[in-house]
């Protein structure tokens, strides 16, 4: 075959690497922002979590401010919300979600690609210098060099190409079937996560009123002067504010479960033409998402 | 009445938690509507009990949802490993093209030397 006949195949092979290339970058970007929802989702699951347990502790403190007088302290009344076990099972099943994300848009990502680009690179600088001894050494009968310059860029050309399809050929073909397996998990954990946050909800607002109502209780039970009365009221006006921000928080957090969930079982839409859904959703779940996160570091400032 | 059999089914441990809840509310709505300070202390008190016995359930309803988290851990990690496997794959493609690249590395050193040894 003389290099004439071989140009055609050649462009039509870079052409279908250029367009897979544009293609997998496509996916690529959705995957990384799908897999960065993924982290939001469970780093602000866990923050409610905390929440949660601090707001009980900061209740049994209140309380024990209340009692002080009358009962002193009693180091036995202040309990832990969660068991260890519920709090352990919960985060490590929540990092398993962000790492299973993390591996996605890793696998989709371009290190191995670069790395296979270096290979073929290295493996043409070598067949170049291999060619140009045995013209030099004269050692075998060939009257001209066994490989030009362009047959060795030629052969690197193609086996980059065959290489780098196929990896993109397994990288999609690995990440359809990952999504694909994780479906149901992701149905069941975003099941628990709903289950879990109504409990949470409750329980925070029933936190937010007994450490309301335990304030109330320190305020008229003692002979404050007017400036701490005046601070004191305050705060308790402030923390009517902060409960309604923390109700509003975990209600967007239920629904950010619901995003979740749509955005995987939509997620395989990054390898088809109409990514509107998936596209969509995404944006909804990181927009929510910084929102929420924004809350929970707003509670660790105070 | 005391004497009749009770026939209806046990309430279920949500349910058991809603009527807690709503008695919970009841008293906080009662607190903040007293008029005179021993009254509300009276409530306060009541009302304390009433929280107590409700995290109880809360805790309780959070760990029977413990069942769905164990149930999920274990199938995690077979999907991790099998995007392990597929990064071990890619390299092992990588892999075959540096081992080329060692062969033509070997050969042209070898053809060298023996260029050299038989004076060609």
């Amino acid at each position: 075959m003389n290099q004439k006949t071989l140009i055609w195949p050649i462009t039509l092979l870079i052409a279908a690497l250029l367009s897979g290339c544009v293609s997998q970058n496509a996916a690529s970007t959705r995957i990384k922002a799908f897999s960065d929802a993924t982290t939001l989702v469970t780093s602000n699951m866990k923050a409610g979590l905390d929440t949660t347990e601090n707001k009980y502790f900061d209740v049994q403190v209140q309380r024990a401010v209340v009692d002080y007088d009358k009962n002193g302290f009693q180091p036995g009344q202040f309990k832990p919300l969660f068991t260890p076990e519920s709090r352990s099972i919960r985060n490590a099943v929540l990092d398993s979600f962000s790492l299973y994300g993390q591996n996605l848009s890793a696998m989709m990502g371009n290190e191995q690609l670069d790395q296979f680009d270096a290979a073929t690179k290295a493996f043409g600088t070598k067949l170049t210098a291999l060619s140009q001894t045995i013209t030099n050494t004269k050692l075998f009968t060939t009257k001209s060099r066994p490989l030009s310059d362009s047959e060795v860029a030629i052969v690197t050309t193609a086996i980059e190409g065959v290489g780098t399809l196929f990896i993109e050929w397994k990288r999609g073909k690995s990440v359809r079937e990952a999504v694909t397996a994780m479906d149901t998990n992701v149905e069941v954990i975003c099941e628990a996560l709903t289950n879990d946050l109504k409990v949470l909800r409750q329980m925070v607002a029933n936190e937010y009123q007994e450490g309301q109502i335990a304030e109330d209780q320190f305020i008229r039970h003692n002979n404050l002067d007017p400036v701490t009365k005046r601070a004191e009221i305050r705060a308790l006006a402030q923390s009517v504010v902060d409960q309604r921000n923390a109700d509003a928080t975990f209600a967007a957090m239920e629904q950010s479960v619901v995003n979740w969930r749509a955005a995987h079982k939509q997620l395989l839409q990054v390898f088809e033409k109409d990514k509107t859904q998936i596209d969509a959703l995404v944006q909804q779940l990181i927009a929510d998402g910084t929102r929420i996160k924004a809350f929970y570091d707003s509670l660790q400032k105070q | 009445m005391a004497n009749q059999p009770n026939n209806a089914a046990s309430p279920t441990q949500d349910q058991v938690a809603d009527a807690f809840q709503a008695l919970y509310d009841q008293l906080v709505l009662a607190y903040h509507a007293a008029s005179d300070d021993n009254t509300r202390d009276r409530i306060n008190g009541i009302k304390e009990i009433v929280y107590d016995q409700l995290i109880q359930l809360e805790q309780q309803q959070l760990d029977a949802n413990n069942a769905l988290y164990g149930q999920v851990k274990g199938q995690m990690q077979k999907v991790i490993a099998r995007i392990e496997q597929l990064k071990s794959d890619i390299n092992s493609i990588i892999h075959a093209v540096n081992v080329a690249t060692d062969v033509a590395a070997a050969a042209d050193m070898a053809i060298g030397l023996a260029a050299k040894y038989f004076k060609m």
